[in-house]
């Protein structure tokens, strides 16, 4: 009783007298702490951070057929509501283009209208995704004919005339939102976005068929299956071809992306560790010093009739004291750092890497490791000092010990 | 109450062995203020770290109370000053003296101070304390509990008069409630506090 006692008494003084490397060990968890848990979470939101390396355009396998009616396994609106129940699918989404003009003052744009998945297409820089009877425009045609958000245009489309052709038809749409076109994506240039049954009527509508005919019949060029992981996309694929499909990942054709994935959870490694090691070194450092100061008194209190394992929970408790309040501020602040993180707008990155301060699983373990570990580092590399400050025999004081 | 008979003790030390005590006989009755005079390495810490149970001895034997005892024996309440006082520098006077023991409280641990003349400093950090202050406090640690016997080791030691006579005037009183008290120094000035004297000659090679 009398050891915690004086643990508890000495313990101010060994904070004031340590408070430098105490202010660096705290420090240093906070930064480490951060990093690592940043980086942990980068690598572990890969597979669901649109802005990471697992984002849903990568986890996109595109389904395809011949496109005919005598298609052995066409992408029919049903082929793919069945694709979607597969094992690691997220979702399907079928893709379909027709072509509309769009009038302009003095001029007419020919655009390819493609139905909306915002997996594999930019992301509106303006506006919002498109209603079910809006459109998403290219930002190069806000800045030369001044539309925006909200503005009504006007398109004209073809319709089929039973069997004689078409006639042109004009309606207007509003424009909900534009994105960035100034590279081409995976659609090609000279597109627009609608929603998928805006596109399908307007493409039902050339061809002369209805909405809910090109529901059960239509056979769609090509489709997009999201699967949940990275990791599940050659399984998922191999599924696909086997059932006649053509199936084409990006991911499969960047091959560094998984040792890219690995890179950053090796980092994450990496600076664990060496927080684990500046935590032993800053942890034996004080040890060694508390046990260098502390030498002649506990000589004396071992002449006083106190027992050894009395001074070793002394100082064992003191550790474990100090260990736990680095642990806690330290983790307190990563909390902090995350929580400033947070603020910033998403897709936000520091030396190439997003920061995404989202905790999952992983990252609240590594929040109860950061807290615990300096508890235990603390104690293990105080053991052996401590160990030899409660082997001084109490005749040692006859020598004005000055270790 | 204590007798030691012929205790002796032999270092090692760069190979050869060193007596540090020869056989010596040191006894203190309750109330009895013995004075252990002699040169430095003549063997007065190692008679005093023997007779305080600190120091096993190769030879001879200890008696407190009439009972033959070991060193480490905790039935004996044995009150021990350091010749440095090795105080806890950021704890204050009082929390040092209430370390001397499991069952010392804080009012005990007062009036031990208050015994040394320190009832004005109890509550200071001892490293704002003078030597002899110090001293006093190291002292108030040995007496807090009214041991049996009472070993000081040079409790003068850097004292000026003033202080050095206030510490051997506390010795002195432990004496005279009761508990058998062996000094050892080399100040002549505690010779009016004592009731007997022995002088150790010094250690040599074996």
């Amino acid at each position: 009783m009398r050891a915690l006692t004086l643990a508890r008494w000495l313990m101010p003084g060994l904070l004031s007298r340590y408070r430098v490397p105490t202010a660096i060990a705290i420090i240093g968890m906070a930064v480490f702490g951060t990093t690592s848990t940043l980086l942990g979470a980068n690598a572990s939101h890969t597979a669901t951070d649109r802005y990471g390396l697992g984002s849903e355009a990568l986890r996109a396998i595109n389904v395809t057929s011949y496109g005919r009616d005598d298609d052995p396994s066409p992408v029919t609106a049903g082929a793919l509501d069945e694709l979607a129940a597969l094992t690691h699918v997220e979702s399907a989404h079928a893709w379909a283009s027709t072509e509309i003009v769009l009038t302009v003052p003095d001029d007419a744009i020919s655009l390819s209208l493609v139905t909306r998945i915002s997996a594999v297409q930019p992301a509106p820089t303006r506006g919002a995704e498109p209603t079910r009877n809006g459109i998403l425009l290219p930002e190069s045609l806000r800045t030369e004919h001044g539309f925006d958000v909200g503005d009504t245009v006007t398109i004209e489309y073809i319709r089929s005339e039973d069997g004689n052709g078409g006639v042109g038809v004009e309606t207007e749409i509003p424009v909900d939102g534009f994105f960035d076109d100034t590279t081409v994506g995976l659609d090609g240039p000279g597109v627009a976005y609608g929603a998928p049954d805006a596109v399908l009527t307007l493409l039902g509508a050339s061809r002369g068929h209805s909405l809910d005919w090109m529901h059960d019949n239509f056979v769609f060029t090509m489709g997009y299956l999201v699967v949940d992981d990275l990791e599940h996309i050659q399984d998922v694929a191999d599924v696909l071809l086997e059932r006649g499909y053509g199936a084409t990942a990006l991911t499969t054709l960047t091959s560094s992306l998984p040792a890219a994935q690995q890179l950053m959870d090796a980092v994450a490694v990496v600076l664990s560790i060496l927080l684990g090691l500046f935590l032993v070194v800053t942890a034996a450092g004080i040890a060694s010093s508390v046990v260098s100061a502390r030498a002649a008194e506990v000589g004396v209190l071992r002449a006083l009739g106190w027992r050894r394992h009395e001074v070793l929970v002394c100082f064992v408790a003191q550790f474990a004291a100090f260990g736990t309040l680095i642990g806690a501020i330290g983790v307190a602040a990563v909390g902090s750092l995350l929580a400033v993180v947070s603020l910033l707008p998403p897709g936000v990155r520091v030396l190439g890497v997003a920061l995404d301060p989202r905790l999952d699983l992983n990252g609240w373990l590594t929040l109860l490791v950061l807290t615990l570990a300096p508890v235990i580092v603390f104690v293990l590399a105080s053991a052996i000092p401590v160990l030899r400050l409660a082997r001084i025999a109490p005749d040692e004081v006859l020598r004005d010990i000055r270790r | 109450m204590i007798d030691l008979r012929g205790v002796t003790k032999r270092y090692r030390t760069q190979g050869r062995t060193v007596v540090a005590l020869p056989p010596t006989d040191l006894d203190a009755a309750a109330g009895e203020v013995v004075w252990i005079a002699g040169a430095s390495g003549s063997g007065k810490s190692t008679l005093l770290g023997i007779a305080g149970l600190l120091v096993a001895p190769d030879g001879g034997e200890v008696r407190i109370g009439g009972e033959r005892v070991e060193v480490g024996s905790r039935r004996i309440r044995i009150g021990f000053a350091p010749q440095s006082p090795h105080l806890l520098g950021e704890l204050s006077a009082v929390r040092n003296v209430r370390l001397a023991h499991e069952r010392t409280s804080t009012a005990k641990a007062e009036d031990a101070l208050y015994a040394v003349g320190l009832a004005d400093a109890m509550h200071i950090a001892a490293r704002r304390l003078s030597g002899g202050q110090q001293q006093r406090v190291s002292l108030a640690r040995a007496i807090v509990e009214q041991p049996s016997v009472l070993i000081a080791d040079e409790p003068s030691s850097g004292l000026d008069d003033e202080s050095a006579l206030r510490v051997f005037a506390v010795i002195r009183s432990i004496a005279d409630r009761g508990s058998a008290v062996c000094v050892a120094s080399h100040d002549a000035r505690v010779r009016p506090f004592c009731d007997r004297m022995i002088a150790l000659t010094s250690a040599r090679p074996e």
